[in-house]
């Protein structure tokens, strides 16, 4: 590697990139469930079925 | 269900706040803070690595303290929120090794290396897959739940043996350069700057598991709702 120095701004780039994409998928897919669950929970009430 | 609506709100207000001090921090850190005198501005990716890395390790502490909850308090809510943990521990554990492994290709000139600290973070993520199957395929109930718990103690037991992995082996990974004897080998702007960057991650990830353990909790509900009408 000597005398060819590496371009750091991919690997930035991919490393920042992959995270920040892990993190919003998760958050996402939790706010989708989230949205989900109250739908279910709500027709749950509206059918009035005991608990 | 009007108090729902304004909590699944103030949820996502709070989400995206945290989000926010997560990128200022990182911009900070791809910005402003000192270029490394060794590595170039490569090293500007631990911002992101490192408090990952710590976000993990406190997240395995975590799952001890609610796996210890269980076993003793008995109680289904602590098994609930430790498996909200392991969820999110293994996702920080997954972006500590893919960040780890894209920063030590230009600087070790390697992908991945079989050496003891990323080995051993490895076997964190496996020992986080592993409880979130284990808990997934096992019926609900409290046999469930006390295993579980024994396996969240053991998960808690690899960290010390991750932080310590550098000094007690010859590895490629550097040994400690922030908590050391002697004081950090780190420029105080740095350092600064990733405690800031961890703070916001830890943050972050504190919003994650709230989120993760409300929409179990929710879930349980109705699951448990489910089986009453059909019992």
């Amino acid at each position: 590697m000597y005398g060819t120095p590496t371009d750091p701004i991919p690997y930035i780039a991919a490393a920042y990139g992959i995270g920040i994409f892990i993190l919003v998928f998760y958050s996402v897919w939790q706010i989708r469930t989230r949205k989900k669950l109250r739908a279910l929970e709500s027709a749950i009430h509206e059918t009035g079925a005991p608990s | 269900m009007v108090d729902a609506n304004k909590q699944d709100r103030l949820t996502v207000g709070l989400g995206l706040a945290a989000a926010v001090m997560a990128g200022i921090c990182w911009f900070y850190g791809l910005r402003f803070a000192p270029t490394d005198q060794a590595q170039g501005e490569v090293y500007r990716i631990l911002y992101f690595h490192v408090p990952s890395a710590f976000t993990a390790f406190l997240f395995s502490a975590l799952l001890m303290f609610f796996s210890i909850w269980t076993l003793f308090k008995r109680s289904p809510g602590g098994a609930l929120w430790a498996k909200a943990t392991a969820e999110v521990g293994l996702i920080f554990t997954i972006i500590t090794l893919m960040t780890g492994s894209i920063w030590g290709r230009p600087t070790w000139g390697v992908w991945w290396d079989w050496d003891a600290r990323l080995t051993t973070t490895l076997i964190l993520a496996l020992l986080y897959a592993g409880y979130l199957i284990f808990t997934s395929s096992m019926a609900p109930g409290p046999s469930r739940d006390r295993m579980a718990a024994a396996l969240g103690v053991i998960i808690a037991i690899d960290v010390p043996i991750i932080y310590k992995s550098v000094t007690w082996w010859r590895t490629l990974h550097q040994p400690p350069s922030l908590m050391r004897q002697g004081g950090s080998t780190m420029d105080p702007a740095m350092v600064r700057t990733l405690m800031m960057c961890w703070a916001a991650m830890t943050l972050l990830a504190v919003w994650m598991l709230w989120t993760r353990a409300v929409n179990l909790r929710l879930q349980q509900r109705i699951e448990e709702h489910s089986h009453g009408v059909h019992n």
